[in-house]
């Protein structure tokens, strides 16, 4: 056989330079080629053959092997399951990573856990924890040095990653607030500005009054974004350090005045301004002024601010609750959750995420009248996948979505937002509540095949894993 | 017509040449101008009951119809022999003048060539030397040569086969067209297969010449099936846009196969397709010592066959420098893959794996594993 390799390699090297082979061919094959009229095609095609069939490749070296993903705590979604599920990452196309890792929880919540096969989840913020065994793994696949472990403390706290080390961070918080403020506290330093910003936000669970000195000094900070973080935290306890001429600015872009409705209330609202570049600074403002400043420089209380807040401009809306979400305290939140549902609406997802969970739970009657979904999404997240049917129907949401899909067989055009609902009611639903959901929607006018409905058909698939 | 005006004495009336007749024999039918329409006599059921008579066969007429197609299949014969002879010729100067020179300019030395293959009818050959480029590309450079005399030696069996028996449907096929499926389906030599199928695979290339193929790959899961895969093949153009599939890989099926006829059939049609309502079935178990035993069994039927279906017994992939392998538990025979897969696959056993061979790289399709059936992106 080497015999054969040496010669075919001889041939080889004389057809590339363009030279006849013939001499240099086996003897065997010589023979055979002698009396054709093109002997060098009937070598080629004895050297083709040879080398597609007589001989078996080999690696030269010793093959390394891959180390497998661990199995989870929860079993792999059974198979006919599976192609629903891909089909839903194909078609449905959750729209971005806070999507996919709602799905992945809503999987999780039924009991089952993805085909690393048909999708690897990334280590990103929102992964369900049933998957860290997973980050893990890929981290040390990729040749990063990652010690698995849900506690953080002085040993480890370098050797994790990024990802890994905010989420023990978090663990760490929510059952030992104090050890993990000293350890990024002595650690911290050291960290580039984004993993230490990371960090810093994660300390909103546990937080109370010893975080306070802590979060005083961070005033001395190199990053600015962590000095406002860390500023945004202590005005979360009631220590807002305002410049009041900076608060003043921005309470004059508001009016304030009073309602009567029964009682006399206040009422709080944006000024109506004539310029862009006023605009913009109002911007700007929100983003360095807290709401206590706020509230103080309007004369008022937090309170009667945020429930007296007038919904008529979104751009100042977005800024109040940008400010709100910076800087107020969950209580601050709820009353302002509340207002929004019963009023405005707007960024309503985004206070509802921030809430505990018994509040979300508090606020889903209010929602079931809301015609938007992704408050529904955020008020569900603890507990996706569940909603029955009896409550799906009930949604507003739903007779909005019904609404859009015979107002498109009508005008022959997709409401732009009817994907993104249908996928959110897919996230919610149980399986029986999905199953009413695509019959209502077949009803509606939609094929039963769409691929809105893909995650609604993969929902009413998945059967609970212990079913 | 202009010569006729300025000399009319220089045209003598004579037969009509052969190659007129040919020629308009060729032509498109233009359509028939609408006949006019009868009286109106009103709407009677009795007129409609009446027979209307049928146009009288002209013997003479279907004779020379018979006798033009026979020239025509003649002559496409013909051009058939001739393309293929003109590529071993194409071949023979490549040798000549060098496989080295080729390489560096096979995108362009191969358009000239391609476009004489079509124009000879030979169709398929022109396909398969159009996508040398792309095949040889593929690999890394030191295995250019190795490929390209791989492509260049089997274009040349496959050329003297054809050369030998231009009647063999499986060799015309490899050349110029595959049989349509009205007369695949009346055929009484194509075997047929019925049973179980699970889609094992899937591929979809834009091939250069314009046209979107699509190949699905079926397993049958009989105990021991007389035809292993089925290879259903759909060519549509690029300018169509995407198509969306009409199988969902690892889907099963009770259906029926025809296959083109051939001395290991493959390529085959679906006439029969069932949704199955039980637990889908396991891969047939049993599979041979010899990992390639089936590549070795198909190029001793057909040499000219680029790649063939496999059943791989249990193994893993391994990774040796950049290249990624998979290796059979048992007896430890590596072959080396064609594309990285993805990483959570790279450590994991496979019971049974499906692959495409084609004596270089296996390109994975399928696999069985203890965290269920693993489709790959072949």
């Amino acid at each position: 056989m080497r015999e054969l390799e040496n010669g075919i390699a001889v041939m080889r090297g004389r057809w590339l330079m363009g030279a006849a082979a013939l001499e240099s061919a086996p003897e065997s094959w010589r023979i055979a080629a002698e009396g054709d009229p093109e002997p060098e095609l009937v070598l080629l095609a004895l050297a083709a053959q040879a080398g597609r069939t007589a001989f078996r490749p080999a690696p030269d070296g010793a093959l390394v092997q891959g180390e497998p993903p661990p199995e989870l705590d929860l079993p792999v979604m059974p198979q006919r399951s599976r192609a629903a599920f891909r089909t839903v990452l194909q078609v449905a196309k959750p729209a971005g990573q806070a999507d996919m890792m709602r799905l992945l929880a809503m999987v999780a919540a039924r009991g089952w856990v993805v085909h690393p096969l048909d999708h690897l989840p990334e280590d990103s913020g929102g992964l369900p924890a049933v998957y860290a065994p997973w980050a893990a793994w890929a981290a040390r696949s990729a040749g990063r040095n990652a010690p698995e472990g849900d506690w953080l403390d002085t040993e480890n706290f370098d050797l994790l990653t990024p990802q890994a080390r905010r989420r023990a961070f978090e663990a760490c918080r929510g059952t030992d607030p104090a050890t993990a403020r000293d350890l990024i506290a002595e650690r911290g330093r050291a960290l580039p500005a984004e993993q230490r910003l990371a960090l810093v936000a994660a300390m909103v669970i546990g937080l109370g009054e010893d975080d306070v000195p802590f979060l005083e000094g961070l005033a001395s900070d190199r990053s600015a974004k962590v000095r406002l973080q860390a500023s945004g935290l202590l005005a979360r306890l009631g220590r807002a350090a305002d410049d009041a001429a900076l608060a003043t600015e921005l309470a004059d872009f508001h009016a304030v005045g009073r309602r009567m409705l029964g009682l006399a209330q206040t009422s709080v609202g944006p000024a109506t301004l004539k310029t862009e570049p006023q605009r913009r600074r109002r911007d700007d403002l929100y983003g360095l002024v807290s709401l206590d400043g706020l509230a103080g420089a309007l004369g008022i209380g937090r309170e009667p601010m945020l429930t007296g807040w007038r919904f008529k401009e979104m751009r100042a809306t977005a800024g109040l609750v940008q400010m709100l979400l910076r800087t107020g305290s969950n209580e601050d939140i709820a009353i302002f959750a509340t207002h929004a549902v019963h009023e405005g609406q707007e960024r309503l997802g985004e206070l509802i995420a921030r809430l505990a969970p018994s509040s979300r739970e508090a606020l889903i009657p209010t929602l079931e009248q809301v015609a938007e979904t992704a408050p529904l999404v955020a008020a569900l997240a603890h507990r996706l996948g569940t909603l029955e049917a009896a409550a799906c129907e009930r949604l507003a949401a739903v007779e909005a979505v019904v609404k859009q899909i015979r107002a498109g067989e009508e005008t022959d055009r997709r409401s732009p937002g009817l994907n993104q609902a249908l996928f959110d009611l897919g996230l919610i639903a149980d399986a029986a509540g999905a199953a009413r959901l695509l019959d209502r929607f077949a009803k509606a006018g939609l094929a039963r095949m769409d691929p809105g409905l893909a995650l609604l058909r993969f929902n009413a698939g998945l059967e609970p894993a212990d079913s | 017509m202009w010569m006729h005006l300025d000399d009319p004495s220089a045209f003598a009336e004579a037969a009509v040449p052969d190659w007129v007749d040919d020629w308009r024999g060729r032509r498109r039918k233009t359509a028939q101008p609408a006949a006019p329409e009868r009286a109106s006599t009103g709407k009677s059921m009795a007129a409609a009951a009446v027979a209307e008579s049928e146009t009288p066969v002209d013997p003479k007429a279907e004779a020379r119809a018979r006798a033009a197609a026979e020239k025509r299949a003649r002559e496409t014969e013909r051009g058939l022999l001739t393309a293929a002879a003109d590529l071993e010729a194409w071949i023979a100067d490549q040798l000549r003048t060098g496989l080295s020179g080729l390489l560096e300019e096979l995108d362009q030395r191969r358009r000239a060539i391609a476009a004489r293959m079509v124009d000879g009818k030979a169709q398929a050959l022109g396909g398969r030397v159009d996508e040398l480029p792309s095949r040889v590309a593929a690999l890394p450079g030191e295995q250019r040569v190795d490929a390209l005399i791989a492509e260049l030696g089997k274009l040349v069996i496959l050329c003297r086969a054809f050369r030998g028996n231009p009647a063999d449907p499986e060799l015309r096929r490899a050349v110029a067209t595959a049989e349509t499926r009205e007369a695949l389906l009346g055929s009484a030599d194509a075997p047929r297969a019925g049973g179980r199928w699970e889609v094992v695979g899937e591929r979809v290339s834009t091939r250069r010449d314009g046209l979107v193929a699509q190949a699905t790959w079926l397993q049958s899961l009989d105990s021991a099936p007389a035809h292993p895969f089925a290879l259903l093949l759909d060519f549509f153009p690029a300018a169509l846009g995407k198509r969306s599939s009409a199988f969902a890989e690892g889907e099963q099926f009770e259906g029926a196969v025809v296959f083109y006829p051939a001395a290991r059939p493959l390529r085959a049609q679906l006439v029969e397709r069932k949704a199955i309502d039980g637990d889908p079935l396991p891969w047939p178990g049993t599979v041979a010592q010899d990992p390639l035993a089936m590549y070795q069994a198909a190029q001793d039927a057909a040499p000219w066959t680029l790649d063939t279906p496999v059943v791989l017994p249990e193994g893993r992939i391994y990774r040796h420098g950049q290249m990624h392998w998979w290796q059979a538990s048992g007896s430890g025979e590596a072959l080396p893959l064609r594309r990285a897969p993805s990483q959570a696959a790279a450590g994991m056993t496979l019971e049974q794996t499906v692959g495409l061979w084609d004596g270089e790289r296996l390109a994975l399709l399928a696999a069985r594993s203890p965290w269920g059936r693993i489709s790959f992106d072949a």
